[in-house]
């Protein structure tokens, strides 16, 4: 199961979290942190995967990054997770949010906060993989804004009351 | 430009801000660019801030200004949207956001189309299956789950995945409405739908059976995204052990045949891989189906040999699916055939420049070495090589391996290693585990407590914070056993006992050791105090009053000493009056420094130990009550006379008969049997003796370590590796010996370990440096009693042979004793003694060992020509003494006799039994020839060549083919094998 996907820059700041275990508040920010902390010190030629996360959940439970220019990916999986499928679903999320924002950067995150929010509900649900497939999930959420505007909504607006 | 934007955009929040209380900004402006921009400033000033308390008082600001807008009742929904966002986005730096909740839900309820997804996702960020509010959601989920709307019924949906809770009545009410939607016509909802089941079966596995045929269809549905959702439910089922489907194997497998044959749209591909994802989670569903079940699995067979040869891709994703692949291969039941492909699919894996595909390799390797154990012994030297990885990820992979890989002969070694890389730095979770792991090896495999006890305590020697909790219990158990010997009994104390009560002693003396150590050596002490009779008292008391006084020990420790000096006291080891001053001592400094408060349980209990050394109750050591009864028998003294005039034996005093343990409690026994004891000379910590007592479980688990040594070979890519070694420097030299040594050590049964014994050494060093007990000389000078042993040795080995020849062929132990002791001079080729058969046979020694070597194939050839001569000795008859030979001759075999040798090693192996026995008696004069299970394999391979190069006549080879296979791959360890005790003697030397 997937625990957790954090985005965060590389200053630590985080551009995006979504935690499918719940923790307090305050337990969040400090696994953001800590996980910033153990990502940011490896070289970019090691390998992706980082064990040894103390606050999520021990020996059982798996960091899975990948790092794009200003951006680190951090998916938190448990052991029952297939390492290289994660991280190839990072590359499909990625792949994905690049194709809606025509080249994604890092603010397009958190001035799309629900749009990126959309696509990840797409990808995973309940800390489930969902749907893999690239090109089914840009479909869908094309047909979520279509369906939306036919109804009269666009992005931040809406239904004019007169 | 987008700067400039940004700026102007800065602008606004402020406006805005003041906006709501006068003129709110979205009545007269067009309500999309207000809110978009707004949204966008905010983030903005937030980004500019410069410092973190800026930052927090213009967040604070704004929450409480979202907080009066979402308030108040004229906010449009969108206009409530927005703020969420920026609720969420506070959220995502850590403030509090929480006044916001009840809006999202509010949002979710009331809105309509994408304000009610916002209100869903926010809700979903925001909220958690146990909050409180969440169950204020569920009536508009039920409500959304019956709608027409697909994006309705997918948003809640979702919502049902990550809100609903395990317990209450939530599921029983959600589950009808998601199981209609499982026969949604789109397949969007039908997932999602999938996925809540599979969410509920997670969370209460009780509707696992409610669920069943729902879940048998989705397998079959047209779609495969929800299939591959259909394939997780039923891995999940399989886990919980509750499937009991018969034709499932062969749904999947179809399944998986249909994919292979890429008879899906190809849209499912993903970098030229049909549907990766499914694949990995069906080959998993699989692996469970199959495991031990012989059916299941040879249905398997055919489709993963299939998908092996069908990877040629360079992606990375048919990576993924080739480790799942493999990992399925060493779960089912095991098929030869597979299982050698997996492992040339694994040595490439782990071959690998990448480190992604090498920490995948080394977990497959893991797996793999599980079910077949020689499949390692083609990568060993990668192994070393990654224990060193820079990627401390892949070097923690690399301990599991190492752990999964332990048998009998290596968990020495292995568990040195274990050791070493606890010494480096990491987190507290692992070091446990790693202890732990450690822990579980001692257990597994106690040789002989000692060597466990010699973990521990070198485990223990600092204060570490990630111990297991109930590591004190199992050590005690583990050292109880041994222990709990017989003791009522004439027998002497096992040397196990004495050298447990010796290194406790030692461990005492360490200053910050830590309080586990303080516990269990004072429980040692205490159990085995009569040992500790010849120590003078008030050193015993110095120590333990020093342990008690540290500062950072707990309460606790300091009770487990306590009852050690009670202990003590009982046992008539130290005296009353200065266990009274000791004890009195400890009270004053305990009130001194515990004058905040009082700790009464330990003030009592000194006081107790005081009140009992005033009326002393001792205790026979041995464990019975001496002060209730007469034991000198007074009043039979008549009737002893009487008999004892009448020319009666006198009667001795069972402990009196223990005559050394009178003399020499502690050390006694050491002395006496250091020649043939396995265990004493593990504390002495000579390298060549602490791979003695290994050969005592020469005869136990013959399966398990034999297997090490495969068909096809074992060392082969390292000769090859040493011969391309041997033009290039003596430093790369070195290096690579020492990681074969180590190879060697880790991977087989050989206990060439050189390398880890000389950290053995090191850390056995650091235990009998400076003892300062005062007891018998001879007995506690541990390292000149191992000189003397070293000297002993040869003539020990002498004696074995003159023993062993005796019974055949008297005559020959002369020529045979000329021959060893001038070998010794290293002049054994000039050797006027030694047979033409022997000089044929090192002149291909030498050819082999290179010239590099020179100096050290005086080594060989002394130990080769022990063998040698034996055999010649022997004629063809004498085969139980070939044990004693270390090394093969290199020889050209196809030359020699093919039936002889069967013969010999027939013959071999049935005197073998009988020879064990001697074995271990004499195991201790062979010094560093290293026996372990899987050498008894070899050994008889050596016969055979040792026979052909006793051999005349050349014959006709009756079965040569594939024994000769056999053979030669068995030969090509020996390069190594030969190095490793190469360096060993130079060590010795040096």
């Amino acid at each position: 199961m997937i625990k957790a996907i954090l985005v965060f820059n590389n200053h630590g700041k985080p551009r995006l979290s979504k935690f499918y275990q719940y923790f307090p508040e305050d337990l969040q920010q400090q696994i953001i942190r800590e996980t910033f902390h153990l990502v940011s010190k490896r070289d970019d030629n090691v390998c992706n995967f980082l064990e040894g996360g103390t606050l999520i959940g021990g020996s059982d439970y798996k960091i899975i990054y990948r790092h794009y220019a200003t951006l680190f990916f951090v998916f938190c999986v448990d052991s029952s997770e297939s390492e290289l499928g994660i991280l190839d679903l990072i590359q499909v999320f990625v792949e994905t949010l690049d194709k809606c924002f025509e080249n994604v950067c890092e603010l397009d995150l958190i001035f799309h906060v629900d749009k990126v929010h959309n696509i990840l509900s797409e990808l995973v649900m309940g800390g489930m993989v969902l749907e893999t497939n690239m090109s089914e999930i840009l479909t869908r959420i094309e047909e979520q804004s279509k369906l939306e505007k036919s109804e009269g909504f666009g992005p931040w607006n809406l239904k004019s009351k007169g | 430009m987008s700067d400039i934007i940004e700026k102007t955009l800065a602008s606004l929040p402020k406006l805005f801000s003041d906006g709501p209380r006068g003129s709110p900004g979205e009545k007269t402006m067009p309500q999309k660019k207000i809110m978009g921009r707004a949204f966008q400033g905010f983030l903005c000033s937030v980004s500019r801030c410069r410092s973190l308390t800026e930052e927090k008082t213009y967040i604070t600001h704004e929450l409480k200004q979202i907080q009066e807008s979402l308030n108040r009742t004229d906010v449009s929904q969108g206009t409530v949207g927005e703020l969420l966002f920026r609720l969420i986005y506070c959220h995502l730096l850590g403030y509090d956001v929480s006044f916001g909740f009840i809006h999202t839900i509010k949002l979710a309820q009331q809105g309509t189309g994408l304000e009610k997804r916002m209100g869903y996702i926010a809700a979903i960020l925001l909220l958690h299956q146990d909050h409180e509010l969440s169950l204020l959601l569920m009536n508009t989920i039920q409500k959304d789950l019956q709608s027409t709307n697909i994006l309705d019924n997918c948003i809640a949906l979702s919502a049902v995945c990550h809100l609903v809770q395990s317990d209450g009545g939530v599921i029983s009410m959600m589950l009808p409405l998601v199981q209609k939607k499982l026969q949604h016509p789109r397949e969007l909802v039908r997932m999602r739908a999938a996925c809540c089941i599979l969410r509920f079966i997670r969370l209460t596995p009780s509707y696992q059976r409610h669920l069943q045929d729902n879940c048998r269809k989705l397998l079959y549905d047209k779609d495969p995204g929800v299939m591959s959702i259909g394939v997780k439910i039923q891995l999940q089922l399989l886990k919980s052990g509750l499937q009991s489907i018969e034709t499932l194997t062969s749904d999947l497998c179809s399944i998986l045949q249909q994919i292979m044959n890429r008879s899906l749209p190809s849209s499912f591909e993903y970098h030229g891989i049909p549907l990766p994802w499914l694949q990995i989670d069906i080959l998993r569903a699989l692996a469970c189906l199959g495991k031990e079940n012989k059916k299941n699995s040879e249905s398997m067979y055919p489709l993963l040999r299939d998908l092996l040869d069908k990877f040629n891709t360079k992606a990375r994703m048919s990576y993924a699916v080739m480790y799942e692949c493999i990992v399925t291969i060493t779960r089912i039941v095991p098929h030869r055939a597979l299982l050698t492909e997996a492992s040339v699919r694994v040595k490439r894996f782990i071959g690998s420049t990448s480190y992604v595909l090498k920490y995948i390799g080394v977990k497959a390797l893991t797996h793999l070495i599980a079910v077949s154990p020689e499949s390692i012994t083609d990568c060993q030297m990668i192994v070393v090589e990654l224990l060193e990885d820079p990627d401390p990820a892949i070097q923690s992979k690399t301990v599991d391996l190492l752990f999964s890989m332990a048998n009998e002969s290596n968990v020495k070694v292995v568990c040195s290693k274990l050791i070493e890389h606890l010494a480096r730095p990491r987190k507290d979770f692992s070091e446990s585990e790693l202890i732990d792991r450690i822990l579980t090896l001692t257990e597994k495999y106690s040789l002989d407590g000692v060597w466990g006890y010699d973990m521990v305590l070198t485990i223990l020697r600092e204060e570490r914070s990630g111990l297991p909790r109930d590591m004190v219990d199992r050590v005690l158990n583990q050292l109880s056993q041994v222990l709990n010997y017989p003791r009522d009994t004439s027998r002497q104390v096992p040397e196990a006992v004495q050298s447990l009560v010796k290194k406790s002693v030692q461990g005492l003396f360490q200053e910050n050791c830590s309080k586990e150590l303080v516990k269990i050596a004072s429980w040692v002490l205490s159990e085995c105090s009569f040992l500790l009779k010849n120590m003078p008292d008030d050193k015993v008391m110095s120590l333990l009053q020093k342990q008690f006084l540290r500062e950072s020990l707990d309460t606790l420790t300091r009770l487990w000493i306590l009852s050690c000096v009670t202990s003590l006291l009982c046992g008539g080891i130290v005296q009353p009056g200065v266990v009274t001053k000791a004890v009195r001592d400890m009270r004053d400094r305990c009130v001194s420094f515990c004058d905040t408060t009082q700790d009464y349980t330990l003030l009592q209990k000194l006081l107790e130990c005081e009140r009992l050394c005033a009326q002393p109750l001792t205790v026979d050591p041995q464990g019975r009550d001496l002060t209730q009864f007469d034991f000198t028998l007074s009043y039979l003294d008549d009737f002893v006379c009487d008999s004892l005039e009448g020319e009666t034996k006198p009667y001795i005093h069972k402990n009196l008969r223990m005559s050394p343990l009178k003399v020499d409690p502690l050390f006694s026994g050491f002395a006496e049997n250091a020649g043939s004891g396995s265990v004493a000379s593990d504390s002495s910590g000579k390298p060549t003796k602490s791979a003695t007592s290994d050969s005592k479980n020469v005869d136990l688990k013959l399966e398990g370590v034999s297997r090490v040594w495969g068909e096809e070979g074992f060392l082969e890519p390292d000769t090859s590796v040493v011969d391309s070694h041997h033009a290039e420097s003596d430093q790369k030299q070195r290096e690579l010996e020492k990681k074969q040594e180590l190879a060697a050590a880790l991977f087989s049964g050989f206990h060439s370990q050189s390398k880890s014994d000389a950290q053995d050494k090191e850390r056995k060093d650091l235990w009998s440096e400076d003892v300062p007990l005062n007891l018998n000389s001879t007995s506690l000078d541990w390292r000149a009693l191992s000189a003397e042993e070293s000297e002993r040795k040869g003539s020990s080995t002498e004696e074995m042979d003159r023993q062993e020849a005796d019974r055949r062929d008297p005559g020959s132990v002369l020529l045979d004793l000329s021959d060893q002791e001038k070998s010794t001079e290293g002049v054994l080729s000039q050797d006027p003694l030694s047979v033409d058969d022997t000089e044929h046979v090192q002149q291909g020694h030498e050819q082999s060992c290179g010239e590099s070597q020179d100096s050290k194939t005086t080594t060989h050839q002394h130990e080769q020509s022990v063998g040698l001569s034996v055999n010649q000795k022997g004629g063809g008859g004498i085969q139980g003494m070939n044990y004693l030979s270390r090394e093969p001759p290199p020889l050209s075999f196809e030359s020699f006799p093919e039936d002889r040798i069967q013969d010999s090693s027939e013959q071999f192996s049935g005197l073998y039994d009988g020879v064990e026995e001697e074995e271990d008696d004499d195991s201790e004069s062979q010094g560093d020839s290293v026996y372990s299970l899987s050498q008894l394999d070899l050994d008889t391979v050596r016969v055979r060549g040792e026979v052909r190069g006793s051999g005349a006549v050349c014959d006709s080879d009756s079965d040569g083919g594939s024994r000769q296979g056999s053979e030669l791959s068995l030969y090509s360890q020996y390069q190594v094998l030969e190095d490793s005790h190469d360096s060993e003697h130079n060590e010795k030397v040096s």
